[in-house]
């Protein structure tokens, strides 16, 4: 623990009126201070381990919600067979278990130099180090003419909570007969298989309450996550109900006109009933603004350690950093989220980092009953997290209703069990 | 708690050699089981727990994963990412770990 000062994590009086529970924090923390920015699947299950790694820290976690509404399941809300109120996790167990200190703002600055990081409330929060986990953010008007605005006709629901409600509302309120749209960017983007788990479970809504329509995927790539299974599966539960243009037949969306109700490819206008429009991404806006993003408006890290290869001394987690081989996903931020706890606390400890590899899995429904799943196990090899030779891969192509139950199942219970990972 | 700071360290000691050759921390590696298994293999829903399970049969388990004589979903294509002393360790981790909820 020498070798590190001390240092307040109040920035003022302001901070202390803003926020009147840090006087029941625990008393007894007494090691070095570390902030994490954001509460979702990367920063909750960080903020966690590193009280679990070592009691005396002080963790400090920074988030913009009050509560969180997790991107996993969204889908299920939007099919039509869950609640969003399902989805919303809080921060008490992680405050009352845990003695974290949860600071309700969004990061607006890193002062590196300082060791600061200043929060949209004024207050700034002092750090021996940081581990950074905002999540994505839109590259807005990067598709012509899809902007905040055009969202609230052209809902994205790429971020869980009211734009979720908007497009679940959006379907219930269309007439049967009417074409369902989804415009899918190209790589990278949060969550691979995404988009076509909602094309499944939108079919899956339209075949019991709108019959005669249909749902058309237009998609920027050639191929996507788990495709074999996906295509295996809409052929199965939905007959050509779900058509997807790859970017090769001109699937690519270039511009749209949200007022007009039109999205365009290079050779096709289509007036769609409903359009889910998922939008170009980056890291969540603090990253560029503290200097971790390279062009791809992504953050490259250690792959070890998940330091950031731009600026020593923060750690970038989830689907803000370039993971290499592991995808953008609420498995990979917790994963993340564990082994740079488990190495931060051991610096601070003074001692060498952990290795360790870690696990992604990602459940995909096609139906309530009916779940795919790909897997992967990531090591440290060539520079990058890569997967280890033989490991993972998709569910089998050709098994029967038992086995897609089975995943299914598991789905909901690996939802339950990451939830309570990360929050509980 | 208090027992928790040391897990840190006790990776190094119980730590088997990755097939890159790089150190693997046991208490680390197996943290990514909680993803579903729940936190130190206590589940919280419909997923098998596995603290405080005999080291023996979780190991067996493991094994018949890895050579499909165990019918799985994912599980056998996760040990494929593990050699046999690997899963050994992380049978003994998960065998020693309290099987209560925060007694």
């Amino acid at each position: 623990m020498t070798g590190y000062s001390r240092r307040l994590i109040l920035g003022g009086a302001g901070a202390c009126l803003a926020l009147p529970t840090w006087a029941a924090a625990k008393p007894r923390q007494k090691g070095p201070t570390v902030v994490v920015i954001g509460g979702g699947f990367g920063g909750a299950t960080a903020a966690k381990y590193l009280k679990r790694a070592d009691p005396s820290l002080r963790v400090v976690l920074i988030t913009g919600e009050l509560t969180h509404i997790t991107c996993p399941f969204s889908n299920t809300v939007i099919g039509g067979f869950a609640s969003l109120a399902m989805l919303e996790r809080n921060y008490d167990t992680l405050k009352s278990r845990w003695g974290i200190i949860v600071v309700t703002g969004m990061a607006t600055a890193i002062d590196t130099a300082k060791r600061e990081v200043k929060t949209s409330g004024g207050a700034s929060f002092g750090y021996d180090r940081l581990i950074v986990s905002p999540g994505i953010d839109f590259k807005w008007g990067e598709l012509e003419g899809y902007d905040e605005a055009a969202a609230q006709r052209m809902p994205h629901a790429w971020k869980a909570g009211p734009q979720t409600t908007l497009l679940r509302r959006q379907l219930e309120a269309m007439e049967d007969g009417g074409l369902v749209v989804m415009s899918v960017p190209g790589n990278p983007f949060r969550c691979p298989p995404g988009p076509y788990e909602r094309a499944s479970l939108i079919a899956w809504y339209l075949k019991q309450a709108k019959p005669r329509s249909k749902l058309m995927i237009l998609d920027a790539k050639d191929s996507f996550s788990k495709q074999a299974l996906f295509q295996e599966g809409w052929g199965a539960l939905f007959g050509d109900r779900v058509e997807w243009v790859p970017a090769g037949a001109n699937g690519r969306v270039v511009r749209l006109d949200a007022k007009g109700g039109w999205v365009e490819t290079d050779f096709d206008r289509f007036f769609p009933a409903v359009t889910n429009i998922i939008p170009p991404q980056k890291a969540g806006k603090i990253a560029a603004a503290a200097g971790l993003t390279d062009s791809s408006g992504f953050c490259p890290v250690d792959p070890a350690t998940f330091e950031s290869r731009l600026v020593p001394g923060i750690h970038v987690i989830g689907d803000a950093c370039i993971a290499g081989e592991m995808p953008k996903s609420a498995s990979s931020a917790n994963a993340q989220g564990k082994i740079t706890a488990a190495v931060v606390a051991a610096q601070l400890q003074g001692e060498a980092a952990p290795e360790a590899k870690v696990i992604n899995i990602c459940y995909s429904l096609l139906s309530p009953d009916y779940g795919i799943s790909v897997t992967g196990v990531y090591g440290v090899r060539g520079g990058i997290r890569a997967s280890v030779a033989g490991a993972g891969g998709v569910s089998p192509l050709g098994a029967d209703a038992h086995f897609r139950k089975a995943e299914a199942d598991y789905a909901f219970a690996w939802y339950a069990s990451i939830c309570s990972d990360s929050w509980a | 708690m208090k027992a928790l700071a040391g897990l840190v360290t006790l990776g190094f000691l119980a730590a088997g050699a990755g097939p890159a050759g790089a150190v693997q921390s046991v208490p680390v590696m197996a943290e990514s089981c909680a993803l579903c298994h729940g936190m130190e293999g206590r589940s919280p829903a419909a997923m098998p727990s596995l603290a405080g399970r005999e080291a023996e049969t979780l190991f067996k388990a493991l094994m018949g994963f890895y050579d499909g004589s165990r019918p799985a979903t994912v599980m056998d294509r996760i040990v494929k990412g593990y050699d046999a002393a690997e899963l050994r360790d992380l049978a003994e981790y998960f065998a020693h770990r309290p099987p209560e909820i925060w007694p």
